[in-house]
């Protein structure tokens, strides 16, 4: 579902060629639970971005449920925004504008479900979620725990084919760090492919796979054998 | 989702605090005074606009020539034009014949007014113009004896009672019996008038006869045919009055509803004007616009992370804009309701200073409307379209990156548009300043003659028959240092001819020169000096008991000395052609101002009362002012114990003269205060913003030891140096602008150095004052906070 061949990424100086990746090769299968791991610098992020479709590799080829998106075009990356990726980051980035309730719908507005049907949505996963009780709270009135939260179900809302996770539990205190975990665990259960960048090795033993990065060349992948 | 996107709009207005205050009372304020300046254009345009006939109706003009290209442009025509013009000319429908007269005295039992203006006029007048009739016929004047007064006439002399049918004496002289009742002419009519009488009161009262085509008195204003050829009647006027005998004349049609805002001698031209205060309006709405693009642009680098997310949702490019749109529409729409009620509470105070008769209920005017709808899509265009454009370009990955770096946004647009704020400010400054010194200038002008203490009284009717005993107990009253006695005041316009003839003339020298009567007291009663020469020889009683005015003693000013060219004057003859007697030369006084400094002075010959006079004027002694005024009117009660004593002073008059001057400076600087109160808030919140961003910064600077004073001088440099850059590009223009208005006075004062040294140093003060507010907090706060994040 997810191919990445001789992906390189760059940037130029006047003198010379910074380098964040190098020939990265990296296949993700549907419903793999996958884990970057590395030190900071590495580049997990940015190709977890590259893999987000927000950034663009700088030489290789990316598939993207098969199709070269290296070539795709801004209005076919709006729709797979839409519709097959969900986004997870470590400062949350909820809008502070927005309550949770509509923080939440954001993206079925964009994708044009109508209000009905985006209202049953919302609750099934605001009661999924035990938020029913904070679903008219801002961002700023929530602990962090409670934004990643609310982060996780906007994400998903839309059922995307593919979670991206930068960092999730970064900004987060163990416990909830945890429950957060176990939350993208399950989801990866029932069927949803996960992508996350983590520091944290024992957040890493959730997932199904590791691929360690170190100075933008992947040095390891294997899979997890205990997962917990 | 509107909906939705306008409660965004709201929350944020509400979480940006005092951003949103600056920007939503910036732009309310800009356009409730844009909407007042709008009132005010639009009244002017519509002046005169009530009459019926107004695309058909022209006004005569005359243009004359003299030697050394001296002219004159009137609207003073010969009494027989109007008849004539519609006897000759098929496109002439109708003609009007119409002259002011002034106030007068109005009688009715035992209630007597001095009210006025009076207006001499034919019985087509009424015809011609659409003045609104109460009561009566609205024909009344074609009848002989009858005459139409205004509903205020009415009222002081009948009260209640209906008023048509009554007769009234007037000067205590002839009757005239009440026809109708005008309405009260509004203050957008360029004719007023009080009083209507027919023509023949001219007779009567000045000896005027109406048939001769010597005497140019009255306008002639003629109605045209619907698809009449007006330049073609223009080529067959031209030379009308030429080819009967006036050969230095030649006439013209001008436009009557053109007469309000250009004058046809192309001078003074009001329409400046109308381009003055929408210059000012644009300049306003341009600085509340800019105010919006800096700030929102400056908070739109705050939002870059919402934007960022929205498009990971998958918004797009055109959803992110139409949803900052429909904020900012938000702001829009709280900015217009705000401005609403601010046009309610500012109009009665624009209404005195004004002194216009707007209501809210202009806004129906289809001009208004267009130009107020101009102006919402001017603000919309310039103030949310592009912060919209610039904020939905962001793209995602940059947008949400972590920690987003300060220093990086667009400061270049915002650099510019704050000079242009500047530059406006500083040419809105030296504006102001040079029209306030410009009529301080006129104010203090040495006007040839000393106006302090002189008052002066008008006579008429019973008062004019009886100015000998007047001055003689006047000058009883100790207060009263000197008077004289005159047929003319130093402010208004009057006779001037040029049938004259002297010792040595050059027949092809054609020189227009002003004249008046007066006594022999009337130059050391003014303060004029004797240029050469002496003064009258003959006391007023002495000229009276001639039995024929044998070779009278006249007097020249300077002016008309040089324009005829004489070389001593003193002794030569000088009289009136045709007249047998020729006058001599008694002597010349200096030139003084006898009309508004609009005009220069006019070459001027003064003759020896030997008519009743029209004024007195007296001077007093300013100790004994009060005392001196009340003895005067005492005085005038004794011998006219029936008529109303007036008393008016010279100093009046004169302000009087500038009036309009006065009251647009007045409109000036009120609309320059809001303009550069509204880029002060602006500024205001970029120094917010600016510092803000720069917290960390003073905070490190603070901690390796920099003191107060050179955070803020580091704050507050960038400032200072807009402030300048912005000075440098304003003083051309504002020199340019400036130049052009003073170009409508004869006597100007000087556009010196200091008037832009003084508005550049002014904006650089409030620029200060406005950015050391947030500097000053922002160095004197503890930098642990500053540094305590990250």
């Amino acid at each position: 579902m997810i191919q990445l061949k001789k992906i390189d990424k760059y940037y130029d100086s006047r003198f010379q060629r910074t380098f964040i990746l190098k020939g990265v090769n990296l296949e993700v299968k549907q419903g793999e639970f996958v884990s970057i791991m590395g030190p900071s610098g590495a580049g997990k992020s940015t190709l977890l971005n590259i893999i987000g479709l927000l950034d663009e590799a700088s030489a290789g080829e990316y598939y993207f449920w098969d199709e070269p998106a290296h070539q795709i075009k801004e209005k076919q990356k709006v729709m797979y925004h839409r519709s097959h990726i969900g986004f997870i980051f470590q400062a949350f980035h909820l809008i502070d504008e927005l309550n949770v309730y509509e923080n939440i719908e954001t993206p079925l507005v964009y994708r044009g479900v109508k209000g009905k049907e985006r209202k049953a949505l919302v609750a099934d996963l605001l009661d999924r979620f035990n938020i029913v009780a904070k679903k008219d709270l801002f961002p700023s009135q929530l602990s962090g725990g409670q934004q990643q939260l609310v982060a996780v179900a906007r994400a998903i809302i839309g059922s995307p084919k593919l979670l991206l996770a930068d960092e999730p539990t970064g900004n987060l205190h163990s416990e909830q760090g945890e429950m957060i975990m176990s939350l993208l665990k399950k989801l990866n259960e029932e069927g949803m492919t996960i992508i996350q960048v983590t520091h944290n090795e024992k957040f890493a033993q959730y997932g199904t796979r590791i691929v360690k990065l170190v100075d933008g060349l992947v040095q390891e992948d294997y899979p997890v054998t205990n997962r917990s | 989702m509107l909906f939705k996107n306008l409660l965004i709009g709201w929350r944020n207005i509400r979480k940006n605090g005092i951003f949103s205050v600056i920007n939503i009372l910036g732009l309310s304020l800009g356009i409730a005074v844009v909407t007042l300046i709008l009132f005010w254009v639009v009244d002017e345009l519509n002046f005169d606009r009530f009459h019926k006939n107004i695309d058909q109706i022209y006004t005569v003009y005359e243009h004359q020539q003299y030697s050394e290209g001296q002219e004159l442009f009137t609207a003073s025509t010969p009494f027989p034009l109007a008849q004539e013009f519609i006897k000759e000319f098929s496109e002439v429908e109708q003609a009007t014949t119409f002259a002011y007269v002034g106030d007068h005295l109005m009688r009715y039992g035992d209630k007597e007014i001095k009210d006025g203006p009076f207006l001499c006029v034919d019985s087509s007048f009424m015809e011609v113009f659409s003045f609104e009739i109460k009561e009566g016929e609205k024909d009344a004047l074609s009848a002989p004896d009858k005459m139409i007064i205004d509903e205020e006439v009415a009222a002081s002399l009948f009260g209640d009672e209906p008023a048509v049918g009554k007769t009234i004496k007037i000067n205590d002289g002839q009757s005239l019996t009440v026809g109708a009742v005008a309405k009260k002419i509004g203050k957008n009519s360029s004719i007023g008038f009080k009083v209507l009488i027919p023509i023949r009161f001219l007779q009567n009262e000045y000896g005027v006869d109406p048939t001769r085509w010597g005497n140019n008195w009255p306008r002639t204003s003629l109605v045209l045919a619907e698809n009449a050829d007006a330049e073609g009647l223009n080529a067959k006027i031209t030379n009308f009055l030429k080819e009967r005998g006036q050969d230095n004349t030649t006439l013209y049609l001008f436009p009557f509803q053109k007469e309000r805002l250009h004058s046809f001698s192309g001078k003074n031209n009001r329409i400046q004007y109308i381009y003055q205060f929408l210059g000012i309006a644009f300049i306003i709405i341009l600085i509340a616009s800019i105010n919006f693009i800096n700030l929102s642009t400056a908070k739109a680098e705050q939002r870059r992370p919402e934007v960022g997310i929205r498009k990971v949702l998958g918004a797009n490019k055109f959803s992110i804009l139409n949803q900052f749109l429909q904020e900012k529409g938000m702001m829009i729409i709280l900015s217009l309701l705000l401005s609403i009620i601010l046009v309610l509470l500012f109009i009665p105070a624009f209404r005195s200073v004004s002194d216009k008769t707007v209501s809210i209920g202009l806004l129906q005017n289809k001009f208004m409307l267009m130009m107020l709808l101009g102006v919402v899509v001017t603000v919309l265009v310039l103030s949310v379209v592009y912060p919209a454009v610039y904020i939905s370009s962001f793209s995602p990955a940059q947008a949400i990156k972590k920690a987003h770096n300060g220093r990086n946004g667009k400061l270049g647009l915002k650099n510019v548009l704050v000079v242009l704020q500047f530059v406006l400010s500083v040419v809105l400054i030296t504006g102001t300043l040079v029209i306030s010194q410009q009529l301080r200038f006129i104010n203090n002008y040495d006007l040839g003659y000393n106006h302090a203490n002189l008052v002066y009284l008008p006579l008429s009717g019973e008062a004019k028959t009886k100015h000998e005993v007047l001055k003689k107990e006047f000058t009883r009253i100790s207060g009263v240092i000197n008077l004289t006695r005159t047929d003319r005041v130093p402010f208004y316009g009057g006779n001037s001819s040029w049938g004259f003839e002297w010792e040595g003339k050059d027949p092809e020298n054609k020189v227009l020169i002003c004249n008046m009567q007066a006594d022999r007291n009337y130059f050391e009663t003014l303060g004029i000096e004797m240029a050469e020469g002496n003064n009258f020889p003959e006391s007023y009683e002495e000229v009276q008991n001639q039995e024929t005015l044998k070779s009278p003693k006249i007097i020249l000013n300077q002016e008309a000395v040089r324009r005829m060219q004489l070389m001593d004057p003193v002794g030569k003859f000088f009289g009136r052609s045709g007249d047998e007697e020729k006058g001599t030369i008694a002597g010349v006084v200096s030139d003084f101002h006898f009309e508004s400094l609009h005009r220069g002075v006019e070459p001027m010959v003064i003759t020896p009362l030997f008519s009743n006079p029209d004024y007195i004027i007296v001077r007093i002694d300013p100790t004994v002012f009060k005392q001196t005024i009340e003895n005067i009117k005492q005085a005038w009660a004794g011998v006219l114990p029936q008529s109303v004593c007036e008393v008016k002073f010279f100093d009046d008059e004169i302000e009087g003269l500038y009036n309009s001057e006065v009251r647009i400076s007045g409109l000036f600087r009120y609309f320059t205060f809001v303009a550069i109160f509204i880029s002060c808030i602006g500024l205001f919140g970029l120094s917010l913003f600016v510092i803000e961003r720069r917290r960390k910064e003073i905070g490190v600077r603070k901690v390796n030891g920099a003191k107060i004073g050179e955070v803020m001088f580091l704050l507050n440099k960038d400032f200072i140096r807009w402030v300048i850059i912005a000075f440098v590009i304003a003083c051309p223009i504002a020199w340019f602008v400036m130049h052009k208005w003073l170009e409508n006075f004869a006597t100007k004062t000087n556009l010196s150095w200091w008037i832009f040294a003084l508005s550049g140093f002014m904006a650089l003060l409030i620029a200060i004052l406005t950015v050391s507010w947030q500097s000053f907090k922002a160095a004197t706060r503890n930098p642990v906070e500053a540094l305590r994040y990250e």
